[in-house]
């Protein structure tokens, strides 16, 4: 078992002809990942890796099958791929592309909710179900299949500390980025309620860092339905300068959540078992499963 | 982008929102001649990014140009908050019969943003919705579909007004949410938004932030004032790199990804180090752009190590491994340099920076790589004692 993405899924990427789309194509499909073809409008009939290039989502759904979509396009163009995605009925929808102006993550989140699309990111490394597929640009080698869940808003922290795991002979179940953007599709709760329901997963781990009130949130979830799982949780940036504040504006909605005190609290209180440190991490997993 | 008041202002006023008749000037002469063409009657005001201003003495009413002359002396070159005032405002005084707060924001929690209302203007907006939630109304919208005039109306009900005062502030709370969704504003807020004794709504303050991954829409916004960056700051932003440096710290940080910088520099300290900046190189780098990261960072004051921490998920180790050799070879870096790198290309990435005798962290962890570079930074440390 895994969440939202296994050997079955039918993936294609949005900006299959770019650098980035080509390079990541080449590498889900060395993955085993069931790559079915990609999108790029006025490029349709084209062959990328061996799979079919579309002008469009909808034509990709309607001859390979599509399910799911990694957007791989500059910013400028993430939230016209967003919206055809979502549009076209897909399941999964991840957004890699970092700086993706918020209002239009904002536009994408809410069109995905009215429409029950599961939208991962913008900028996130993806999902990936380890030995089964991804849709993602992870390392594939330094992710190997076992029993730990991973959610975290950080890319390259989730693949520290896959990849540790890994090195040590523990393996993950699904590991998920969320994305470090202040807007998102799915978030800390998303995932934690997903990781919960799947046999395989024995272990979370949340990766979450400063700034927000995300980990605050996802606290109150694992108080509040008396989570299952035991959860291993780490907090990058606690000895980082307090940030500069925003208007009044943002301060009354976030109160005086953001600091890493107050995630670590919060966490603690939900009975989170917090790591001191980010190489601490793979103790408390270790004892975890022992 | 934060804007300084009166460029926020002048936004305000091309979507239609009624602001106080003003004047950015420099010097106290033109404070005068800025005070006179108001009648005399004007607030003085200093015009900075983030300061507090209130309580500084920085916003001052007067009641003739002469008296405006001495307030913009006193007011022009102070220090708020580390910012210098170099420019003030002299604004039209207004007739004052209420204050009420108007605001929007981004909500993380719901994925949205949200408009946020009280007739408890004029003060901390957190402290009214600490102490009287009840006088706070909010409103959460995502864009989808426009907010209609009249869900408008039912919050200012909600919030007590009624009569002329609903009509014309609800008219600005709706154009405060055409400013937000047109120039892509993470915050448009007006505190405090004034309805004078004639019974008109009018912006008397003006605080607009700009999403900066949208200001590719908005090339026609020239601010008056941008944040004061260092050199290296700048050659920072130039890279297309976050960096922020941390003054009292040696060890230098290159990182992939900020939450993986934060952490490596968390790493540094429960090791008893100092970080002396945090540098994420981003996704996409290029070798140019590692080779640059390399530089700021050996240039930042204080710096006796650099440790690169990254991986190759967007990026792509081969190309990392040559920025950092660029740089080393290019701007003669005679520091110790630590290099953990693993992912996309590691093999060539690897080979690349053995070749040039430096020592990689293939499949250690953070703490591996912090504790050999404070090794580094120790042995050359007594090396230089010796000599001395």
């Amino acid at each position: 078992m895994a969440i939202f993405v296994d050997s079955d899924t039918r993936i294609i990427i949005q900006g299959i002809t770019g650098t980035q789309g080509s390079y990541h194509a080449k590498k889900m499909l060395e993955y085993g990942a069931g790559l079915v073809g990609g999108t790029s409008p006025g490029k349709g009939g084209q062959v990328v890796e061996g799979v079919p290039v579309f002008d469009m989502v909808a034509e990709a759904r309607d001859a390979v099958g599509a399910q799911a979509s990694m957007i791989l396009v500059p910013a400028v163009g993430v939230y016209d791929a967003g919206v055809e995605a979502i549009e076209a009925g897909l399941e999964l929808v991840v957004i890699i592309t970092e700086h993706v102006p918020v209002h239009d993550a904002m536009r994408l989140v809410g069109l995905a909710k009215r429409r029950g699309v599961r939208l991962i990111g913008p900028n996130t490394i993806g999902v990936i179900s380890p030995g089964l597929s991804k849709v993602g640009i992870m390392p594939g080698y330094i992710y190997s299949r076992g029993p730990v869940g991973i959610v975290s808003r950080s890319g390259t922290l989730t693949h520290e500390v896959s990849s540790n795991l890994t090195f040590r002979g523990i393996g993950q179940s699904t590991c998920v980025g969320i994305g470090g953007d202040p807007i998102i599709g799915t978030t800390f709760i998303d995932v934690l309620a997903a990781l919960r329901d799947d046999p395989e997963t024995k272990v979370v781990v949340l990766i979450g860092e400063i700034g927000g009130a995300a980990e605050e949130r996802a606290a109150a979830y694992i108080k509040d339905t008396a989570y299952p799982k035991p959860v291993v949780a780490f907090i990058a940036g606690q000895t980082a300068p307090p940030e500069k504040r925003m208007g009044h504006a943002g301060a009354i909605v976030q109160g005086s959540a953001g600091t890493a005190a107050s995630k670590i609290m919060a966490l603690t209180e939900a009975g989170v078992v917090v790591s001191p440190t980010l190489d601490t991490v793979l103790d408390e997993v270790k004892r975890t499963l022992a | 982008m934060k804007l300084i008041e009166k460029d926020g202002k002048e936004v305000f006023q091309r979507f239609g929102i009624p602001v106080p008749l003003g004047r950015l000037v420099r010097d106290p002469e033109a404070a005068a001649a800025a005070a006179a063409a108001l009648g005399g009657r004007a607030v003085v005001k200093a015009q900075v990014l983030t300061g507090k201003r209130g309580k500084a003495g920085a916003v001052r009413l007067v009641d003739s140009a002469e008296q405006a002359s001495q307030a913009a002396a006193g007011i022009i070159g102070l220090n708020l908050g580390g910012e210098q005032v170099e420019t003030i405002l002299v604004e039209e005084r207004l007739e004052i019969a209420r204050e009420l707060y108007a605001g929007i924001t981004l909500d993380p929690g719901r994925g949205t943003a949200v408009l946020i209302f009280s007739v408890r203007g004029g003060m901390d907006i957190e402290e009214v919705a600490a102490t009287a939630p009840e006088a706070v109304v909010t409103m959460p919208f995502d864009e989808v579909e426009p907010v209609r005039r009249h869900t408008l109306y039912a919050m200012a009900k909600q919030a007590g007004l009624h009569g002329s005062e609903l009509v014309v502030v609800v008219d600005v709370l709706f154009r405060l949410m055409r400013v937000f969704e047109d120039m892509d504003a993470t915050t448009a807020e007006i505190n405090p938004l004034v309805i004078t004794a004639a019974g008109k709504a009018i912006a008397a303050d003006a605080k607009l932030v700009i999403d900066d991954s949208a200001l590719f829409r908005h090339k026609d916004l020239i601010p008056t004032k941008t944040e004061g960056l260092g050199e290296l700051e700048k050659a920072a932003q130039q890279a297309g790199v976050a960096y922020v440096p941390l003054p009292g710290g040696d060890v230098g940080v290159i990182a992939g990804g900020a939450g993986l910088a934060l952490a490596t520099m968390d790493t540094v300290s429960s090791m008893r180090g100092r970080p002396a900046d945090f540098l994420d190189v981003g996704g996409g780098v290029s070798v140019d752009r590692m080779a640059a990261s390399m530089r700021i960072v050996a240039n930042t004051p204080g710096v006796k190590g650099i440790l690169v921490n990254v991986f190759g998920g967007i990026n792509n180790c081969e190309l990392m491994a040559k920025g950092v050799l660029k740089a080393i070879d290019e701007a003669h870096i005679d520091l110790p340099v630590v290099v953990k790198m693993r992912g996309h290309s590691q093999e060539e990435g690897w080979a690349l920076l053995e070749a040039a005798g430096f020592e990689v962290i293939k499949t250690g962890t953070t703490g591996d790589a912090v504790r050999l570079m404070l090794r580094k930074i120790g042995e050359r440390t007594e090396a230089h004692g010796d000599l001395r």
